[in-house]
């Protein structure tokens, strides 16, 4: 028995089926973004041990006052290849967003091809800090269960910016194949 | 007022009975499975082979992989001609990581540990096992490259804010502890890591016991083999525990359960009092099955009960009633002794 096949390929299937119902009493990953049927990542080579290296994960961006800017990877899992960091660098060394106001919302991004179904957002003064929540959504999605409705995706969400200071900001992101985590500098007011 | 004050302390005291224990979720996962108990052999790369310190070291974390899995999940053992490789390298994509895993599922898989020594961006990386006195800040590689074999099982990282406790899991994925953290050097999955691998690959066994990080309902049927007995003689009565059919996980829904503590309770018809006749024995060769004979001289109705035990993730269970005549061969005098005939004829 492969255990895992026949629930992901109904879950699959019900999510096309019904990717033009409205989903109701489902939580949605962001208050700014429209749910999207699909929680799978675009298709990917499938890595093999002849492979120098694995599937690159896809950058994700956070947007404040300006242009997007591009995260420090942290540890993920993608297309099958999981990477681990030991820690985070320091703060200075983070990419660096500044955010004019703490009222200001920020939003993070993915390719528009990569959609994720759960994520979480937190922030600390510096890095490897004791973090503090910031944001969530799309909690308690699990990929092995089964469900009546899909589960809805996103490629990006807005949170609210942290309190006025200078912080590291990290987010996580789970979807159907794997997670991916960031982090920036990020000075607020 | 008075009924306000009630109404709230009663709302209270819903919510602090109504919170979970705990609340950890199991641990992400992705990607498709090995076939169950899949072996694996795994040798050292050419070219990346670990120091002599480090080989005894990699090859604990595949050992406490498979000793601790608690799950039909890929067993890994070194073999010199395997077909999937450790390798201790500086050959890694990223600047930032200190193990990297790539799994080719279902023929081989690639693991890769930086080594002592490098420099990282965010600073020296020390492994735990180079040292006589490891001293703080280093990293366990027994633990890490556990960590790498549980990607290999298809484990992913946790959300931190979806665990209670740190050593629920070894899949932390904003950075692994450093000696002296909490877990830094834990050598085997946490409970949260052994409920998703239960989820995806089933359990070890039918007795394994079901992680504490899930929270399944499970289903009881009793089948006394008849709905009337001769007075004096024997009846066995069975009773059967699985997992829910309608349990959330597929994989698991309909499992059967062995190994656990079931007992047989009967009251007297017309009482609504139980009594506690005795555990039912389990049945060598028929998971799930669970027996008790019994002698009967009159009628009750029979029910068997299921107390989940606090280090199971599993809850109680109660079989339907089933009520067991007792007939007589000739027509009883009835003379009644509490609630029961007994025949005098």
């Amino acid at each position: 028995m492969i255990p895992s096949i026949a629930p992901r390929i109904a879950l699959v299937v019900l999510m096309l089926a019904a990717c033009s119902i409205a989903h109701v009493g489902q939580p949605t990953p962001s208050p700014a973004t429209a749910p999207s049927p699909s929680t799978e990542p675009p298709p990917q080579p499938t890595p093999t041990e002849d492979v120098a290296v694995g599937t690159e994960p896809p950058d994700g961006t956070l947007r404040a006052d300006g242009a997007a800017v591009a995260g420090q990877h942290g540890s993920y899992c993608f297309a099958d290849t999981c990477a681990d960091i030991g820690g985070w660098p320091n703060k200075p060394d983070l990419p660096l967003v500044e955010v004019s106001a703490a009222d200001q919302q920020l939003e993070f991004a993915l390719p528009d091809s990569v959609q994720f179904v759960e994520w979480h957002a937190s922030y600390s003064a510096s890095s490897n800090g004791e973090a503090n929540d910031l944001a969530e959504g799309g909690n308690g999605y699990d990929p092995d269960k089964s469900y009546a409705s899909p589960w809805p995706a996103t490629s990006s969400v807005t949170f609210d910016s942290p309190p006025a200071g200078d912080w590291v900001v990290y987010v996580s992101v789970y979807f159907d194949g794997g997670d991916l985590s960031y982090a920036w500098h990020v000075i607020v007011g | 007022m008075k009924r306000s004050i009630a109404l709230a302390l009663g709302m209270f005291v819903a919510a602090l009975t109504a919170t979970p224990v705990d609340a950890s979720l199991p641990t992400p996962a992705s990607g498709g499975t090995w076939a169950p108990n899949q072996r694996v052999e795994y040798r050292w790369r050419d070219g990346s082979e670990p120091p002599a310190w480090a080989k005894p070291v990699m090859n604990a974390a595949a050992a406490d992989s498979n000793a601790t899995r608690k799950a039909k999940a890929a067993i890994f053992s070194y073999d010199a001609d395997g077909p999937a490789r450790l390798a201790y390298t500086d050959d890694m994509p990223t600047n930032y990581a200190i193990g990297y895993a790539v799994r080719n599922i279902p023929d081989s898989f690639l693991i890769r540990i930086r080594p002592h020594g490098a420099q990282l961006d965010w600073g020296t990386l020390r492994w735990c096992q180079f040292y006589n006195d490891p001293p703080n800040g280093c990293y366990d590689l027994e633990m890490v490259t556990l960590h790498e074999f549980g990607h290999i099982q298809t484990l992913g990282h946790v959300d931190e804010a979806a665990i209670d406790i740190y050593t629920d899991s070894i899949m932390h994925g904003s950075g692994v502890h450093s000696k002296a953290k909490l877990g830094w050097n834990q050598h085997e999955f946490g409970r949260c890591d052994v409920a998703r691998l239960q989820i995806r690959y089933e359990p070890l066994t039918t007795s394994t016991p079901i992680s504490t990080c899930l929270d399944l309902p499970t289903e009881l049927s009793l089948t006394p083999g008849t709905s009337s007995i001769a007075y004096g003689t024997s009846v066995t009565l069975t009773a059967k525990l699985k997992i829910d059919a309608d349990a959330s996980y597929p994989n698991l829904a309909g499992d059967l359960l062995s190994g656990r503590d079931v007992s047989l309770q009967r009251r007297a018809t017309g009482s609504t009092a139980w009594t506690t006749i005795g555990d039912m024995s389990a049945v060598a060769g028929d998971p799930g099955r669970y027996v008790k004979t019994m002698t009967l001289t009159s009628t009750y109705d029979w029910r068997a009960v299921f107390s989940a035990p606090n280090d199971e993730g599993l809850r109680n269970a109660t079989s339907a009633v089933s009520r067991l005549s007792v007939t007589y061969g000739c027509t009883p005098t009835a003379v009644r002794r509490n609630v029961s005939l007994y025949e005098t004829c």
